[in-house]
């Protein structure tokens, strides 16, 4: 059976590369699916095959719910966007596997509540990015704010800005240009700052509680995130 | 429809949006739109209208979007701000906008026939540990949605509400809120996966809530699936349509349109047909 997904998730992967050859720069929508396709899935092959304990499993998927609910603790400051901050806070605490894991999730399941539509790959493999990111670069190492802050606003603009706006513009039209591509930039430039500074304000603020919260568990449990390798 | 095993639905709102989104042919894109809209009625009466109402600005700008930028074409309407207008980039862009328009329209019957449920139904067995992942992370959200209301009535109980605060003090409660659920449900989570563990996690294989069963009927809407995508296949060259330089769009060939509409209708046919079913039982009765 692990073999069978193997397979398919690397044909997927051809496909993708034939469709590009055969087609060019006509479409790159079903080319980018396929292989997102198929990167998804054999992260999802490796995370049954990974060791993870039951208290590790139900930390993350708290981290998971808590990006998509955690909008509504603001709700007296509704430009605060607490999706991608909770994220790089589950890749710190948790590392990048589990990072993955809790960004891609959090994509899918907020399109649960918020509607599905030809965005949520493209949200998943963004938040995914971000989440693995801040684990490779954090986990079990205990940053400071300022670096954590700088992290979580480079990477709504070095990684969610840079995908999504793309994205976005591949969903309303085949053939683009670098005039539109900029077009598609200028015109999210504001969404993009207030995610970017609601992003850092959430960080500087949550950073320092939680990272005591989760010292404190590990004190009173015991350790209980496998390390990476 | 919604009885259909979950791997069909999912099989056949994938074509079915991957055909809208890759294929830009005018013929596919209306099709596409009566198909998405006329289910969406089906599922929902007169409120698929007002739905429809709302997307239309998008629809709008997205379809002026592209003559902005794109000027490719030989027929010019006319100059603005020294960049040529032309009717090639217009009607793509009116092209354009009608798919997303019919790609958003089935996303929303896709959210309205796949939930959760059926997400874990069809995860459950190949990837238990993602499903149960997944199960978790939708049974937290209800859960500490509920908390954040109650640890928020218990502050404005004791006065301590940050209604009439400036915007510092209203990120500080925000703050407070979150630091005092995690509080709360970071404990309890361990707690829990101590249950599990005791109960015996992962022993064995995962069983879902609704059990889905790949039956005749589901086998037979598999092969007409089939039997329309291999036809589809076979006059792909019918389908291709080009705009620029010049618009050249095939003719709409008899059949191909019969086969793309039987494509784009299944869902909303089928729908009809159950519940002319149901209603001809009911009057037996």
């Amino acid at each position: 059976m692990k073999k069978a997904f193997l397979t398919i998730s690397l044909c997927l992967c051809f496909a993708a590369a034939l469709l590009l050859m055969l087609w060019g720069a006509r479409s790159f929508y079903v080319p980018s699916l396929l292989m997102m396709g198929g990167g998804f899935l054999l992260l999802a092959l490796q995370n049954e095959r990974r060791e993870q304990r039951a208290a590790e499993m139900v930390i993350c998927a708290l981290f998971c719910a808590l990006a998509v609910v955690g909008r509504a603790a603001f709700f007296y400051t509704p430009f605060i966007k607490a999706i991608t901050a909770m994220i790089v806070l589950a890749g710190v605490f948790t590392g990048a596997k589990n990072g993955f894991l809790i960004g891609a999730c959090a994509g899918l399941v907020s399109n649960f509540v918020f509607g599905q539509g030809p965005w949520t790959p493209w949200q998943m493999l963004c938040w995914g990015l971000i989440g693995l990111l801040a684990g490779k670069l954090f986990f079990g190492k205990k940053p400071a704010t300022w670096q954590v802050c700088l992290f979580g606003g480079a990477a709504v603009f070095g990684i969610f800005a840079l995908i999504m706006n793309p994205a976005s513009l591949l969903m309303i039209q085949a053939i683009s240009s670098a005039d539109s591509l900029l077009a598609a930039y200028i015109v999210a430039l504001p969404m993009d700052i207030t995610h970017c500074i609601s992003t850092i304000i959430f960080l500087a603020l949550l950073y320092q509680p939680l990272q005591k919260k989760m010292q404190r568990l590990e004190q009173k449990y015991g350790i209980f995130m496998s390390k990476e390798k | 429809m919604e009885k259909r095993h979950p791997i069909i639905i999912l099989i056949y709102f994938l074509a079915v949006i991957l055909l809208t989104v890759c294929c830009l042919n005018p013929w596919i894109t209306l099709l596409s739109f009566f198909g998405g809209f006329g289910f969406w009625f089906l599922l929902e009466g007169k409120k698929a209208f007002k739905t429809l109402l709302a997307l239309l600005p998008f629809a709008i700008l997205a379809s002026l979007f592209n003559p902005l930028f794109n000027h490719q074409g030989v027929t010019i309407l006319f100059y603005l701000f020294g960049n040529p207008i032309t009717l090639e980039a217009l009607l793509y862009g009116f092209c354009a906008a009608g798919m997303l328009i019919a790609t958003l329209f089935w996303c929303f019957c896709f959210n309205r026939l796949f939930g959760s449920d059926k997400l874990a139904a069809l995860l459950g067995k190949r990837f238990p540990r993602l499903c149960m992942f997944l199960s978790l992370v939708f049974y937290f959200i209800p859960r500490l949605n509920a908390r954040l209301r109650q640890i928020h009535e218990a502050k404005k109980g004791i006065g301590e509400d940050a209604a009439g605060q400036g915007l510092k003090g209203r990120l500080k409660y925000g703050t407070q809120l979150i630091s005092s659920l995690l509080d709360r449900e970071l404990e309890q989570s361990l707690d829990r996966a101590a249950s599990m563990r005791a109960r015996g996690y992962a022993l064995t294989p995962r069983s879902s809530f609704t059990s889905f069963r790949f039956g005749r009927s589901d086998l037979l809407f598999l092969l007409l699936f089939v039997l329309i995508a291999a036809l589809l296949l076979l006059g792909h060259r019918l389908l291709s349509a080009q705009f620029f330089p010049l618009i050249r769009i095939a003719a709409p060939d008899f059949w191909l349109l019969l086969t793309l509409s039987a494509f784009f209708l299944l869902p909303a046919i089928l729908h009809l047909y159950e519940v002319m079913k149901w209603k001809s039982l009911a009057a037996r009765l």
